[in-house]
């Protein structure tokens, strides 16, 4: 039973890859009367996942970002909410990376560009400058996640019994300075 | 036949249904609950092709939960074998066994089956990943490639070969444009190009050369981060895959003059990658990054497949043992079943028939032992009857020993007793009140020990199918007079059996014959006697009268003489009456009597008379009324009272005594002098008739007594007063109405 129970264990067949990803440069800016988030993931990238994405895996990013008001003795509320996917699919023929979003599309020829453009997250709008209210207290957080790692049809029962170089990074808050962005 | 009873199969078959119901539905609730869980894990991992593995997962999760309910019926089974066997039930060491069996027979195969199994997947997963694999993958795919950046460099050399042409042309006047498209179409017929387009430096597309050899339904564009490139005096190239179309762009800077020094403008070239070319090339891709993704997933792979072979292997190993348990209880069922119904066909149910459930050995067995109880029940019946009727005979002859008057005792070769009647023991007295199988000379006086040797003896040394000899046996007071048979008893072959010894007694008969002999011979003496005397006592008389005056001084010695005469024929006469009451004693005529009245009467009397005698009468008030003489009994008590009257010289006491004797349902008259005593050697003789110790006695009056006695079905014994004196005792049935009245 011991067996059975080890064996069938989600994350038995690899090794826990967890990578210990962080979010980093973390910041705000308002511009065009709109709030603008930055983050940069640190770690998300180990070489396991490196070579699943070099074998032609395509491999999703998930990005998650909330905003809230800042409220004393209720639960805050929640003023925003989204998510943003990343995809990477590497062409082993042409040896470059296509990155993509919903709209928009980018070609890396290095490891390095491809990092920067599925970790790097710039000028993401959450919210409009109008929208806040000075004499309140923001913040957002973040966080970054594996989404996904589209197995061939061939292999995609081992979902039953691995979990694939996952990474989560801790919820990371960004205090939004409303009175600033009023000024 | 008493069929069996069903009912408890019923309700064992109702508790089955309701466990297997119980357990379907345990199956259903755990397969919902991993779907359920699986679902729910999924979905919060994101988009994945969940409905495609849905048979994969319904695979799994069937083993899965296949895997519980078979070790949840082990499990329970195992335990209900281990306190069944503690509590030693009937077929649990069997079932252990044959358990046992079917798990080692299991398990040798299974754990092959699994090493096996995981070596051929191992070993045929790493054959997939081997270097000369990968190696040759690899190659194919830098062909592709190599292809890729031949073709990308070819559209470069096209671009810079026009550009070079163009380079300080007066082609690139505003007004030779005409002939600038000539130009470019002219490439394109002999550079093999798809198309040549040619940039102003201002970024305007100027001329634009055929499209030949593009599909219809691709429009070559120009990739405006390349164009800025050739803009920028670099030469580059791009691929772009259009509709499925891949198209190469290579373009180049054109100089306004041989100096090079100014852009005028640049010439993008776009080659076409044939579509075979891309077809295989996107092939070898698709092989390659499968490869690999596989060789990522290896651990995984492997994982999984082992995984399953677990499954399996504990699947089959599970199977087997409830199989196992299965089996066993298939062979155990029927055992226990016949060994129930053989203990109960062994505590007397031969009418238990098992029902024959099958066709196969056990039903045949099953059949057998069916047809086993019922003949045991034929037998059975048979020797009951056969037993019956040794019974009923068995107590008949019993009752013929018991009632008649003989005492039959019987013998085996070895002198120990086989049957003795009531009669025989009470003959001679046996010490043992159960005497049968022990030796005659164990349970016999010494006295009787040698009259029954001397007899086998006798049969034995002559060899005389019967010896008869007559004895006399002392029984208590009594001495009893018998005529012992001993007869050889032989089985069929001949071979000695045995002794049976039948003992008559003759004491009464005897008795009987002496008071008839004496009985004839007190009437004839009567008869004889009685007529003369009165005659002689009238002329005795008559002398007297006559001649009494007459003989002067002799007259009184005559008168003495006469007198004397009349006297004794006075007392012959009495002497006649009493033998003639004797001859003719009357019939008894028994009523209801209270014997302690009679008693109490006869006494009184004696108390008046006697003065000097002290008579006490301890009378049991329990005695109850039975039917007696009363007249022949107070008769026998004024003889018995007359001679312990007479026994007593001077002063002396007689005790008597009524008593109630209930283990022989009789009354006991008892009285007890202090006379003189009779001497032992007279014991034998003192109740037959002219038999007497006193000087004037008759001699009737003891004979009187035991015969009114024996009228009465009693006896009577006497023995010695303690310190002195005699005991006579008399034993009177109380018949049936004195025993319901005592009762």
């Amino acid at each position: 039973v011991c067996l059975l129970a080890a064996l069938l264990r989600p994350d038995h067949a690899v090794a826990a890859n967890t990578a210990k990803a962080t979010i980093a440069d973390a910041g705000v800016k308002f511009q065009r009367g709109l709030v603008l988030l930055r983050f940069r993931v640190d770690g998300a990238f180990t070489p396991e996942m490196v070579e699943a994405i070099q074998s032609g895996l395509p491999t999703v990013f998930k990005f998650q970002l909330r905003l809230f008001r800042d409220l004393d003795k209720v639960p805050d509320e929640r003023v925003y909410a989204s998510q943003l996917d990343r995809t990477i699919v590497y062409d082993t023929l042409r040896q470059q990376y296509d990155v993509s979003t919903g709209d928009d599309h980018w070609t890396a020829k290095s490891l390095d560009e491809a990092e920067r453009l599925m970790t790097r997250l710039d000028d993401i709008a959450v919210a409009l400058v109008a929208g806040l209210d000075p004499e309140s207290r923001y913040y957002a957080i973040v966080k970054a996640e594996l989404a996904e790692v589209r197995l061939p049809f061939v292999l995609s029962f081992l979902r039953s019994f691995v979990q694939i170089w996952d990474f989560e990074t801790p919820w990371t808050r960004i205090e939004i300075p409303a009175r600033e962005a009023a000024k | 036949m008493t069929a069996h009873d069903p009912r408890p199969d019923l309700s064992l078959d109702a508790r089955r249904r309701r466990n297997e119901i119980r357990i379907m539905l345990g199956i259903a609730a755990a397969l919902a609950i991993l779907f359920t869980g699986e679902y729910l894990f999924y979905r919060t991992r994101g988009v994945y092709p969940y409905g495609l593995n849905l048979v994969f997962f319904g695979l799994i999760n069937v083993n899965v939960v296949l895997i519980i309910t078979l070790l949840f019926l082990i499990l329970r089974n195992v335990t209900k074998l281990v306190f069944e066997g503690r509590r030693k039930v009937f077929g649990s060491k069997l079932r252990t066994k044959l358990v046992a069996a079917f798990v080692g027979f299991a398990t040798a195969p299974t754990v092959l089956f699994f090493y096996v199994s995981q070596t051929f997947v191992t070993s045929a997963i790493d054959r997939w990943f081997n270097i000369q694999v990968e190696g040759a993958l690899g190659r194919s795919l830098e062909v592709a490639r190599t292809y890729y950046k031949s073709i990308e460099e070819e559209s470069r050399r096209t671009a810079s070969r026009t550009a070079d042409r163009l380079t300080g042309s007066p082609l690139l006047a505003p007004d030779r444009q005409a002939d600038l498209i000539a130009a470019l179409d002219e490439v394109v017929a002999t550079e093999g190009a798809a198309r040549v387009v040619y940039k102003s430096a201002a970024g305007d597309t100027v001329v634009k050369s055929k499209t030949s050899h593009l599909p219809k339904n691709v429009k070559s564009r120009v990739p405006d981060a390349l164009a800025r490139k050739g803009l920028n005096g670099e030469t580059a190239s791009d691929l772009e895959t259009v509709r499925g179309t891949e198209l190469v762009y290579g373009v180049a800077p054109v100089y306004a003059d041989a100096a090079r020094r100014e852009v005028a403008g640049t010439v993008i070239a776009t080659l076409l990658v044939p579509r075979e070319m891309v077809g295989k090339a996107e092939e070898i891709r698709r092989s390659f990054e499968e490869y690999k993704q596989l060789k990522v997933m290896q651990t995984p792979i492997k994982a999984s497949y082992l995984i399953l072979l677990v499954l399996i292997s504990l699947l089959i190993f599970f199977s087997a043992t409830w199989f196992g348990f299965y089996l066993s209880r298939g062979f155990v069922r029927p055992v226990e079943r016949l060994a129930a119904a053989t203990r109960k066909v062994a505590d007397g149910d031969l009418d238990f028939r098992l029902p024959v459930e099958s066709s196969d050995e056990f039903g045949q067995l099953t059949d057998a032992f069916n047809t086993m109880t019922a003949d045991l029940a034929a037998s059975k019946e048979e020797t009951l009857y056969v037993n019956r009727e040794l019974e009923a005979g068995r107590r008949y002859r019993d009752t013929v020993l018991k009632v008649i008057p003989a005492g039959v005792m019987s013998l085996d070769p070895e002198g120990r007793i086989v049957t003795a009647n009531t009669e025989v023991m009470r003959m001679l007295q046996f010490s043992d009140p159960d005497p049968v199988g022990k030796p005659f000379d164990r349970v016999l006086v010494r006295h009787h020990q040698e009259v029954v040797a001397d007899l086998l003896r006798e049969s034995r040394e002559t060899g005389a199918e019967t010896v008869m000899r007559q004895a006399d046996v002392s029984v208590r007071d009594r001495i009893l007079s018998v005529t012992i048979s001993c007869t050889r008893l032989a089985d069929d072959d001949g071979r000695p059996i045995g002794s049976v010894l039948v003992l008559d007694d003759l004491t009464e008969l005897l008795r009987a014959q002496r008071m008839a002999a004496w009985q004839e011979v007190a009437r004839r003496i009567a008869h004889e006697i009685k007529n003369p005397l009165t005659p002689i006592q009238l002329s005795a008389q008559r002398l007297q009268k006559r001649y009494a005056d007459r003989l002067g001084e002799d007259g009184e010695v005559f008168a003495d003489c006469t007198r004397m005469i009349v006297q004794q024929v006075e007392e012959m006469k009495q002497l006649v009456n009493e033998f003639s009451k004797f001859a003719r004693m009357a019939e008894i005529k028994p009523t209801p009597n209270d014997l302690n009245e009679i008693v109490g009467e006869a006494i009184l009397l004696y108390q008046e008379a006697h003065k000097r005698i002290a008579f006490t009468f301890e009378r049991d008030v329990d005695l109850p009324v039975f039917r007696l003489d009363r007249d022949q009994v107070k008769r026998v008590l004024i003889n018995i009272l007359d001679n312990a009257v007479a026994a007593i010289a001077g002063t002396g006491q007689v005790v008597v005594t009524t008593r109630l004797q209930p283990e022989t349902n009789a009354a006991i008259l008892e009285v007890a002098d202090t006379g003189v005593g009779i001497p032992r050697e007279y014991r034998s003789r003192l109740f037959e008739p002219y038999f007497s110790t006193k000087r004037r006695g008759t001699g009737l009056g003891l004979a009187i007594v035991n015969r009114i006695v024996q009228d009465h079905n009693g006896y009577i014994r006497v023995r010695d007063n303690t310190p002195r004196g005699t005991i006579v005792s008399i034993e009177f049935p109380l018949g049936p109405k004195g025993r319901s009245r005592a009762a």
